[in-house]
């Protein structure tokens, strides 16, 4: 992970001009680093050719739908079942407390991405299925 | 002049018609590796034929059978042309439907077919392609639109606004990618000598100079010049802009 820490940094060096000094793992993309969704599909375009796979913000939600499996819908109309929250708030950590029980929508999700999860999602990516 | 462009690799989508066999021509007599997108591969074979026979040299030239109306069918095709060719350089946007009727006649397929054919195919193939440009920090991509998209269309409503919206999404998508190198233009062609102008230039007959103040019909290659124009270094501070080729319309 100290590996996918270090490249996900360089990531977001390159494509934001961010000192890897002002970055740390549990920095949320948008909030701390002021990342825009312009920016975060550069950095996940060099992760893509650092690692030779291909990324995709939903691949979180990819993800923990094959968890839950095919009988437990994970969203509906973008909006995440009950089911599909416990699943996602154990995958995402990082999550704010306060958004549990709520209406949350894949899009809000994404809002809350943090450095740790782009390099959960790389993890995830590189991991035999 | 050389244009810069020998040995790039541009994706030609509608390239079996008109305008998009002579914007492939102007660049294999370029030096360009030209991949021909196409949905019919008689047509591609008798549109290799007819510019060998214009005098092309056709080594440079390989189709690709794609669906543009397929997001996963765009998808899989570019991966093989990003494998086996290492890049896409150029991406020039061809394709496109017009259907003339008056508009409470056409039906909501026919609506949905235009838009489909003009607008969000051109939407589908860009996402694909600017994956590859932006990894490589280079690109460049060109939206053929039509003169219809500011102006006229009585009776092409739907083509005109679809075109419109092609015009839209060219200079706001040169806004994002930018970033990496990559630069997004358009051209409006007027009336062009092409079987898709036939119906126009029946209407028009020998009328030319009441609509056309040049007094005559623009051809194919007068507007691939500017699509290899803008597709090349020599435009490399120009990203956004529409560009009419219209012989100065009435």
């Amino acid at each position: 992970m100290n590996q996918i820490y270090e490249n996900v940094s360089k990531a977001i060096e390159r494509s934001c001009g961010i000192d890897p000094s002002e970055i740390s793992m549990s920095s949320f993309l948008f909030n701390d680093l002021n990342i825009d969704s312009i920016d975060l599909a550069d950095i996940l375009f060099e992760l893509e050719t650092e690692y030779n796979i291909e990324l995709s913000v939903n691949d979180f939600k990819h993800f923990v739908a094959r968890k839950l499996g095919e009988e437990t819908p994970f969203e509906i109309n973008g909006v995440i079942t009950p089911a599909g929250q416990k699943m996602l708030f154990e995958v995402m950590p990082e999550l704010p407390e306060e958004l549990r029980g709520t209406r949350i929508t894949i899009n809000q999700v994404v809002s809350h991405f943090t450095v740790g999860t782009l390099c959960r999602l790389v993890e995830m990516k590189l991991a035999p299925v | 002049m050389d244009m810069l462009i020998a040995n790039k690799v541009v994706l030609v989508t509608g390239s079996t018609g008109g305008i998009g066999m002579a914007i492939c021509k102007e660049f294999l007599e370029e030096g360009a590796r030209v991949i021909a997108i196409h949905r019919n591969e008689d047509k591609y074979q008798q549109m290799k034929t007819l510019i060998t026979r214009q005098g092309a040299d056709v080594k440079n030239l390989g189709g690709c059978l794609m669906d543009l109306s397929s997001p996963e069918n765009i998808k899989m095709k570019i991966n093989e042309q990003v494998k086996e060719n290492g890049t896409i350089d150029i991406l020039v946007n061809c394709a496109g439907t017009a259907i003339e009727a008056p508009f409470g006649l056409l039906s909501s397929s026919d609506i949905q077919s235009v838009f489909q054919s003009n607008f969000f195919n051109t939407l589908n193939i860009i996402r694909e392609v600017i994956r590859p440009m932006s990894k490589q920090k280079y690109g460049s991509i060109i939206n053929i639109s039509s003169a219809l998209s500011t102006r006229f269309g009585r009776g092409a409503t739907v083509y005109a606004s679809s075109k419109a919206a092609v015009n839209r999404f060219t200079s706001a998508l040169a806004l994002e990618v930018s970033r990496n190198n990559i630069r997004v233009n358009c051209i409006c062609p007027g009336i062009v000598n092409t079987e898709m102008s036939s119906n126009l230039m029946a209407q028009i007959g020998d009328n030319l100079d009441k609509f056309i103040s040049m007094g005559r019909l623009g051809a194919p290659r007068e507007i691939a010049k500017s699509v290899v124009f803008l597709s090349s270094p020599l435009s490399s501070y120009t990203t956004g802009q529409t560009l009419f080729i219209d012989g100065g319309l009435l």
